[in-house]
């Protein structure tokens, strides 16, 4: 019969590491939002009010990356790309993945948000003398954006909780460095419910900016302030 | 926000008063049970792999099914991988593990480990094109090594100026050599010549050894009958033979004379 | 022990579709359950409950899901039970499954128009008799397509489980993978498989959307 115990000495030891790890996630996160989105808006300007081929191109995109697992994607991305002599350090390919991914996903987020404002509103853009992708950014989405910001600062935190995933390719985020404590020093449980707890605050850091950014931008009044839970 | 807050720090400190005992489960328990649970990691061929009819197979397989056979019972093969192989054998869900392991000293502090069953000379392995001769030559290069294996430790001490890419396997690193993301890759010395069978044309070969550890079975810290057992078990493996049969079936080396701890 | 990739080989991942399918579906029948345990804790009138409730969905959507696997996974020893790596998948995906899909439910609750409490306040049915009667039939046809929407995301993500060994399809693809070396052909197979999977329950949960919001304008 032998005991285990819990114990939390080697933390302070560990604590620069897994602060480190903790930064390359909040830094991938973000760099993969701001991105992300940019690719998002091309798309949804693509499905709604776009040329037909570039639609169906990113209609194929979408459907391929929201229906397969995101650990799937990393691997074929880090495996895969060398086979077509294009070579991206284990962090970049993480981010490419995140920001693929999100993407796809932010694409009909926005393409729904977009596609409820009114057709009324388009046309009197178009009398305005705006050009097509024009009326789409000023006309359309930024009204839109009250509408979709909710479900987008959702989608946000699912894909900073999916860079969990990245250390299956090697890159030092959060999880790896957790992984990599654990196998030093076995003490696996505790590393994982101090690295749980990191994650933790790191999301609601996030839900507070996201929140702090609604109120300040997008809110029209105090009834419509965004909360954090 | 200062509620839940305060109930995630509540459970945090709940759980670190938590002591609990794991299972004891010593020999007699596993003849009584009639069934030996050993975990093998399925991906590091020709330790542990399936075969072309999906069935477990390799030597940490074999081994597991003579020492079933001594102890008359039957073998379950419990799948591990390399990062869950120890917390595995310590959350008592295999009775020992038969899993690429090397002896040491950290990880003794954690497992008991039995008498070695096979040499494991963890090389730098590189295509023939690729000039290492040292540490030296490494600066600049990206090496892909299993998180935590001794590997990881002696080139993450010694390789300084080199990237040091951490997988979660064996299996993980490897594919980073054979898709050209890791330069070199820190392995077993038996890695090269599969290698060359998976990915012919590159003539992949060990550049230098990096140290020459042994491979043993560990059982959870306190399992004293068990690990009697297993020690006598490889004695008598290694006189009659049998040990070195294996070997020559899987590894197609002969083990020859194992020092003892 | 390494052999060319060959037709077994395909044949094998392909069997391991039915672990995925079997702990996908077990988990979001796990997931159901505990779900509408925390949809009753909110709805009750002891709020300690309710907050309860919120803190636990909190929790389950604020961590990776990777993270609630490995401390189920590992945390069993401290309480002196061995959890077998199905095991530890099904309770670790049983209880993610259970946060999001309470705080899916709840949404629908909320989209119930006050005068339809209001109504059935009025013809002095008691609280629980209006959720029973009243809200819940019409919660329970808008609950269907966010419902169908989360069972696309439970099924990828008990891809997960392959990090701790549990053999389902990626898991399965690794073990090929490792003996062929052949990544983009394994994995790209792997990828179809769940495309095949996921795809369908998407348009469906889409089309269902759609029914509704037509059903809705028109009322």
């Amino acid at each position: 019969m032998y005991e285990q115990t819990l114990s939390f000495a080697w933390l302070s030891e560990a604590f620069d590491q897994l602060l480190d790890g903790a930064w390359l996630t909040i830094l991938l996160s973000l760099q993969a939002i701001v991105l992300g989105c940019l690719i998002a808006i091309i798309g949804a300007w693509a499905k709604s009010s776009g040329p037909r081929w570039l639609g169906i191109v990113f209609g194929v995109y979408v459907e391929v990356i929201r229906n397969t697992p995101f650990l799937l994607q990393l691997f074929f991305f880090f495996f895969g790309l060398p086979t077509l002599g294009i070579y991206l350090s284990p962090t970049n390919t993480a981010l490419l993945a995140m920001v693929v991914n999100l993407g796809a996903y932010a694409t009909e987020i926005i393409r729904a948000g977009v596609e409820s404002v009114p057709h009324g509103q388009t046309e009197a853009g178009a009398a305005l003398g705006f050009g097509p992708f024009q009326v789409f950014l000023l006309i359309v989405l930024v009204p839109a954006l009250q509408v979709i910001y909710p479900p987008l600062a959702g989608q946000f935190t699912m894909i900073l909780l999916g860079s969990s995933l990245a250390a299956a390719i090697s890159a030092n985020e959060l999880t790896s460095v957790a992984n990599s404590i654990a196998s030093a020093n076995f003490r696996t449980i505790e590393v994982y419910v101090v690295v749980t707890f990191i994650y933790l605050v790191i999301v609601f850091a996030f839900r507070i900016l996201f929140a702090v950014c609604y109120n300040l931008f997008l809110a029209r009044g105090p009834r419509e302030r965004m909360g954090v839970l | 926000m200062k509620r839940l807050l305060g109930m995630v720090i509540s459970v945090c400190l709940g759980a670190v008063g938590l002591a609990a005992t794991a299972e004891a489960q010593d020999l007699s328990d596993i003849i009584k049970r009639g069934e030996i649970v050993v975990g093998v990691d399925m991906t590091t061929p020709p330790w542990g792999y399936l075969n072309a009819q999906q069935q477990p197979d390799g030597f940490g397989v074999a081994l597991g099914q003579q020492l079933a056979d001594s102890l008359k019972v039957k073998l379950k093969v419990e799948q591990v991988t390399g990062p869950t192989r120890i917390p595995t054998l310590l959350a008592g869900r295999a009775d020992v593990i038969i899993s690429t392991l090397s002896i040491t000293a950290e990880r003794a502090a954690q497992v008991w480990f039995t008498n070695p069953y096979a040499p494991n000379a963890l090389v730098l392995i590189a295509p023939q094109a690729k000039k290492v001769a040292g540490f030296a030559d490494t600066a600049g290069m990206k090496i892909a090594v299993p998180r935590g294996s001794p590997q990881d430790q002696i080139v993450t001490a010694n390789a300084t100026k080199a990237t040091i890419l951490r997988f979660d396997d064996d299996a993980g690193s490897l594919q980073a050599l054979v898709t050209g993301q890791a330069d070199l890759l820190g392995a077993g010395m038996l890695v090269p010549p599969a290698l060359n069978q998976m990915d012919p044309g590159k003539s992949y070969e060990a550049k230098f050894t990096l140290s020459s550890p042994y491979m043993a079975m560990a059982v959870a810290p306190g399992r004293t009958n068990l690990l009697n057992y297993l020690n006598t078990f490889l004695f008598l493996q290694k006189q009659s033979g049998k040990l070195e049969e294996i070997s020559q079936q899987y590894l197609k080396v002969t083990l020859g004379q194992l020092p003892t701890l | 022990m390494i052999h060319q990739l060959g037709p077994n080989d395909f044949l094998y991942i392909l069997s391991a579709t039915r672990w995925t399918l079997l702990l996908s579906a077990f988990a979001i029948v796990g997931g159901a359950i505990v779900g509408l345990l925390l949809v009753t804790m909110r709805l009750v009138t002891f709020r300690p409950l309710g907050w309860l409730a919120i803190g636990y969905v909190q929790f389950f959507q604020a961590t990776p899901p990777l993270m609630q696997l490995f401390l189920v996974f590992y945390g069993g020893s401290l309480f002196g039970i061995r959890f077998e790596a199905w095991t530890a998948a099904l309770i670790a995906f049983s209880l993610y499954s259970s946060a999001y899909l309470c705080d899916i439910w709840i949404g629908c609750i909320r989209a119930i128009p006050k005068h339809q409490w209001e109504g059935s306040r009025a013809l002095s049915f008691p609280e629980p008799l209006t959720i029973l009667l009243v809200v819940a039939p019409q919660a329970l046809k808008i609950s269907v397509p966010p419902t169908v929407g989360f069972l696309v995301q439970l099924i990828k993500t008990t891809s997960l489980a392959a990090i701790i060994g549990f053999v389902e399809l990626v898991r399965a693809g690794q073990f090929i993978n490792n003996s062929t070396l052949r990544p983009l052909i394994v994995y790209g197979f792997v990828a179809c498989i769940y495309f095949v999977l996921c795809w369908p329950l998407s348009l469906w949960g889409q089309s269902l959307e759609r029914k509704l919001g037509r059903s809705q304008k028109r009322a």
